[in-house]
């Protein structure tokens, strides 16, 4: 090794690969079995130079690019061979990204990208590897996968490091800090930046990471910013420039470096005089609690994190309907809503006895990724179902929760170490909620002892004194405020409460609420679990924040409530129901709520969808067909009738029925351009047709089942592409094959009236404004 | 690879992309269009990346002769012929439109029409940004350019997007990604191939006409008495 206890890895193997003649555009995985004496000669140079790992030549040696049939094995076989011949310390099995964006953003699922990493991992243990290097990374949930991969098939250590551009966030958005966070929590042995930029450029990042990370931060800069402007690439920072650099950040706590593109012998020869000249340095880490997600770090330094309680199901027809229909469109909607209303993080909670709770919590947690850049808090009881979340959940999440029942302790803290994330202990055992503030203290500090056995570190402990009814049992509010200014006192954690519970059975509930909420703020609590859309619980938030000293110079209070007048007088907007047609046309969304209300004051509901908002609708949508209005207007109305319609359902009892009949939309496998079967979908549901959207890329077999499994009577499936197309035909067949009983249109930009005959559709959907007249003709309105 | 920071939405290329006739637009409306063009310039970090390739056009195909590939099919082949070096590109506006996107279609289908029209807008501009720095840069040494030809027109096959791909190292230096079948995340991205020609023998044929266009059949913008322009 260097010595002193730092690590030295190799540079360059693509520049200097080029420089011995390799073309581009191929493989250069695949010279481990063409010419595995170049590629030992590239080793051998950085052997010379000092370097203690040698870094396998194998980064894109996976299933994805060199194909299924057995070559993975061999190729990275043949690279550890040859890094090992070449007379390597150690050697480094190279695990680069797959090429393919992780769903929901793209198509590849998480279990997929799982096993493509698994077998490069099987790979390289078996041929002997002494450790593996997961590198280059924009997404962090490919680096997650990656890193469970080789953890969980292997025990080489595992270093992982992530590439940034100039702006400090990889292509995906994360930032140093928030990958710092993550993989160190999950358990990598080193983290860090490889390639990016030149060694200056990343030096700020580096310093991020060493403030942040649980491990030892690993550097590989490029030799500087490529420079094409010669027609050809070029590196510019010298062997001394750079080893300079790295110098400066070996002072500063990074103990393991090495170079990437552009980087030659002679670079990583003078990085390790370098190593040789000083000794480590440990760097200044801050500790304390850190929650993120992939764009996000939210930092608990003792200042109040609001945690957003919309998406549970308990008391909610809306989500329950949503989690029993697989429908999470409202959810997705409720998630964005609270991030705009101000929350932190969210709670995400689907138990419902009915469902599959493991299933659909996964799937849940990676839909409401994709719309909300918020830290997320999974929220159940079951095991299975919260390992199954925080496995596919991008970022370090809270695990909410454990309890100090013996076999709940044994069930969740070996998920929340192994996933690095934090945890809520609540305040109860098998002899349930203790009623004083001493006993479920005593409680807290079991918990937190067995969790700090478990390995799982204080800061990532929060304690959930509980709050009961007051209603019912008066004296015991404020014993759960004693109890939280004990834990945090004693304990020294980080503390939430699920304030709501305080008020049930109580008229005016959100004015105990917010007198409890600022109590308990008084008392400690960092973390409350609240409705952020509730303006008083928000001004309660915002107030104590200048009140604690959290809000700076009070600069954020000032910004959001200057200017703000101190009267409640809101000025009520009237609308007649005989202007529902003109406030359809002309889109003016907030007067269609109060002119549908009033219209309901006297009509039946069904009267006012056929009477009042389909005529609109179809008004709005001969327009569109005369070129009166273009497709923002149609869409525009469109989304006026929307909120016209629900309206009507928040108004009716859940026994009545309101669907003209159940429409499956999907757009098919392959394709993932989904807009215009969106917009088909927001004319359709207007017409009081209940949607069945699968979503994109939705492959034949889920089209057919569901179909079947909900007996659908119409189904519209677009592409976009030509090449996607034919998956329509397939989709066709398949649906004839199963024997289902439905008609089927298809649309899409490619599509035109022959060939959507031609692959089997009984109907060509030009636009949105026809899909709702063949609609009308197969439900036979 | 490049950042362009200096392009901003064509406000009525954005329309043109939604099929818009000369309706009458509403001041509601109006900001609206502002506010979504604002948002994607806001969110947009629009990069490209291109290399240059020597060619020899085969029989059915194209050989570049620095690169381990061949272009295949007969229109990149015709696209190609006469050239004697041809522009390999990749541009993309990168993960937070996308992103953002994906959140437009459940918040409001309006907004997102009109936020994606501005992202096919400026991923043209910025396309075209591109293609001006080759064209310039040919210029000086001696070539002239046609114009972009991208794999799924006509029979140039989609399955050589990887390659493309490869060719510009557009996934390490642009975050490009591929899907199973080809297409590529962030959608708001463009690969495509230009071809070089010695201004002392070949002129570069002109965009074809709109009949011989691969996109004819389909084309929404001709649909509605449009025209791309090209």
């Amino acid at each position: 090794m260097a010595g002193n206890g730092f690590l030295l890895f190799d540079g360059a193997m693509g520049t200097q690969l080029q420089a011995r003649g390799l073309k581009p555009g191929g493989l250069p995985e695949l010279l481990n079995l063409t010419d595995p004496d170049i590629v030992c000669e590239v080793h051998r140079e950085y052997v010379k130079a000092g370097a203690d790992i040698i870094t396998a030549n194998t980064f894109g040696a996976n299933r994805s690019k060199l194909g299924p049939d057995g070559k993975v094995s061999q190729v990275i076989s043949a690279g550890v061979r040859i890094a090992r011949a070449a007379g390597a310390p150690k050697v480094a099995l190279d695990i680069g990204p797959i090429g393919a964006m992780l769903a929901p953003m793209g198509t590849m699922s998480f279990s997929e990208a799982y096993d493509i990493f698994k077998e490069m991992v099987e790979a390289g243990r078996d041929a002997g590897a002494d450790l593996a290097i997961i590198e280059t990374m924009s997404d962090l949930l490919e680096a997650k996968a990656a890193l469970l991969a080789a953890r969980e098939n292997s025990s080489m250590p595992v270093f992982v490091t992530m590439t940034f551009a100039q702006d400090g966030r990889t292509f995906l958005g994360t930032d140093p800090m928030t990958a710092a966070v993550t993989l160190s929590s999950m358990g990598a042995d080193a983290v860090g930046i490889n390639c990016s930029l030149g060694p200056d450029e990343i030096e700020p990042m580096v310093y991020e990471m060493l403030k942040w990370s649980r491990v030892p931060v690993i550097v590989q800069p490029n030799a500087g910013l490529p420079d094409a402007s010669s027609g050809e690439t070029r590196y510019n920072v010298t062997p001394e420039q750079f080893a300079a650099s790295i110098g400066r950040m070996l002072d500063k706590g990074v103990t393991i470096a090495g170079g990437c593109c552009g980087t030659t012998p002679e670079h990583i020869a003078l990085v390790r005089r370098e190593m040789e000249n000083r000794n480590t340095v440990t760097p200044e880490r801050k500790i304390c609690s850190v929650i993120t997600s992939g764009q996000r770090a939210l930092v608990l330094d003792g200042g109040i994190g609001v945690i957003g309680e919309r998406i549970n199901p308990t008391g909610k027809k809306k989500i329950k309907d949503a989690l029993r229909n697989n429908n999470f469109d409202y959810i997705l909607n409720e998630a964005i809503s609270q991030g705009e209303a101000g929350a932190d993080l969210l709670d995400v909670n689907a138990g419902l006895p009915e469902i599959d709770e493991a299933g659909v919590l996964e799937k849940l947690v990676q839909d409401i990724q994709a719309v909300s850049p918020l830290p997320l808090q999974i929220d159940s009881s079951d095991p299975e179902a919260i390992e199954r979340a925080v496995r596919v959940y991008c970022g370090k999440p809270i695990v909410n929760s454990v309890n100090g029942k013996e076999e709940s302790l044994n069930a969740i803290l070996p998920i929340v170490w192994k996933y690095g994330a934090a945890v809520v202990g609540l305040t109860l055992d098998e002899n349930g909620i203790p009623e004083t503030a001493r006993e479920r203290l005593e409680i807290a500090r079991r918990i937190v002892a067995r969790a700090e056995e478990f390995g799982i570190p204080r800061e990532d402990i929060f304690i959930d004194c509980l709050v009961l009814t007051v209603s019912t049992n008066q004296k015991l509010a404020m014993e759960t405020l004693k109890a939280v200014s004990l834990v945090r006192r004693e304990l020294g954690v980080n503390t939430v409460l699920g304030v709501s519970n305080v008020s049930f059975g109580l008229p005016a509930r959100e004015i105990i609420n917010s007198t409890f909420l600022a109590a308990a703020f008084g008392a400690g609590l960092t973390l409350p679990i609240l409705n952020p859309m509730s303006k008083s619980y928000m001004d309660v938030v915002a107030s104590f924040k200048v009140l604690s000293g959290e809000d700076i110079g009070s600069e954020r209070f000032i910004a959001s409530y200057s200017g703000v007048e101190q009267n409640n007088s809101v000025q009520s907007i009237t609308a007649s129901p005989d202007d529902i047609p003109a406030i359809v046309l002309s889109g003016r969304k907030m007067l269609i709520e109060d002119a549908v209300r009033r219209a309901l004051a006297d009509e039946s509901p069904m009267d006012v969808i056929n009477n009042r908002l389909i005529p609109a609708i179809n008004e709005a949508g001969d327009k569109f067909e005369r070129g009166e209005f273009f497709l923002p207007q149609l869409m525009s109305s469109a989304e006026t009738v929307k909120l016209g319609f629900d309206v009507i359902k928040d108004a009716v009892p859940p026994d009545v029925v309101l669907s003209k009949g159940k429409i499956l939309l999907a757009t098919v496998k392959g394709d993932i351009h989904d807009i215009g079967k969106n917009i088909v979908k927001m004319l359709l549901s207007n017409y009081g047709y209940e949607i069945v959207d699968l979503g994109r890329d939705v492959p034949p077999d889920v089209i057919v089942q569901e179909t079947l499994r909900q007996n659908i009577k119409l189904v519209g499936l677009s592409a976009l592409m030509t090449t996607t197309v034919k998956s329509i035909g397939e989709t066709v067949s398949a649906l004839k094959a199963a024997g289902a009983e439905c008609k089927v249109m298809a649309g899409g930009a490619v599509l035109n009236e022959e060939y959507a005959k031609m692959v089997g559709a009984d109907y060509y959907a030009k636009d949105a404004a026809e899909s709702a007249r063949i609609a009308g003709e197969v439900f036979g309105q | 690879m490049r950042d362009i920071n200096n392009i901003a939405v064509d406000k009525d290329e954005m329309l043109r992309y939604l099929g818009y006739g000369g309706q009458e637009i509403t001041q509601q409306m109006d900001s609206e269009i502002n506010l979504q063009a604002t948002r994607c310039q806001e969110l947009a970090h629009p990069k490209y990346v291109y290399n240059l390739y020597r060619i020899e056009v085969l029989e059915d195909a194209v050989e570049l002769r620095d690169a381990k590939i061949r272009f295949r099919g007969g229109d990149i082949r015709g696209h190609l012929s006469g050239a004697s070096e041809c522009a390999v590109m990749a541009v993309t506006l990168g993960m937070d439109v996308e992103r953002e996107l994906l959140r437009l279609e459940f918040r409001s289908m309006t907004q997102a029409l009109f936020f994606n029209a501005a992202c096919t807008a400026l991923i043209e501009s910025a396309a075209d940004a591109c293609e001006e720095d080759i064209r310039t840069k040919a210029k000086e040494r001696g070539f002239h350019i046609n114009f972009r030809y991208s794999p799924g027109y006509g029979d140039f096959p989609l399955e050589q997007q990887p390659e493309l791909l490869a060719l510009t190292d557009a996934g390490r230096k642009l975050g490009i990604t591929l899907t199973d079948g080809g297409l590529m995340v962030p959608r708001k991205s463009v690969t495509a191939v230009i071809g070089l020609f010695h201004q002392d023998f070949n002129e570069p044929k002109p965009m074809p006409a709109c009949e011989n266009c691969p996109r004819y059949v389909g084309c929404e913008l001709r649909k509605t008495g449009g025209h791309c322009g090209r």
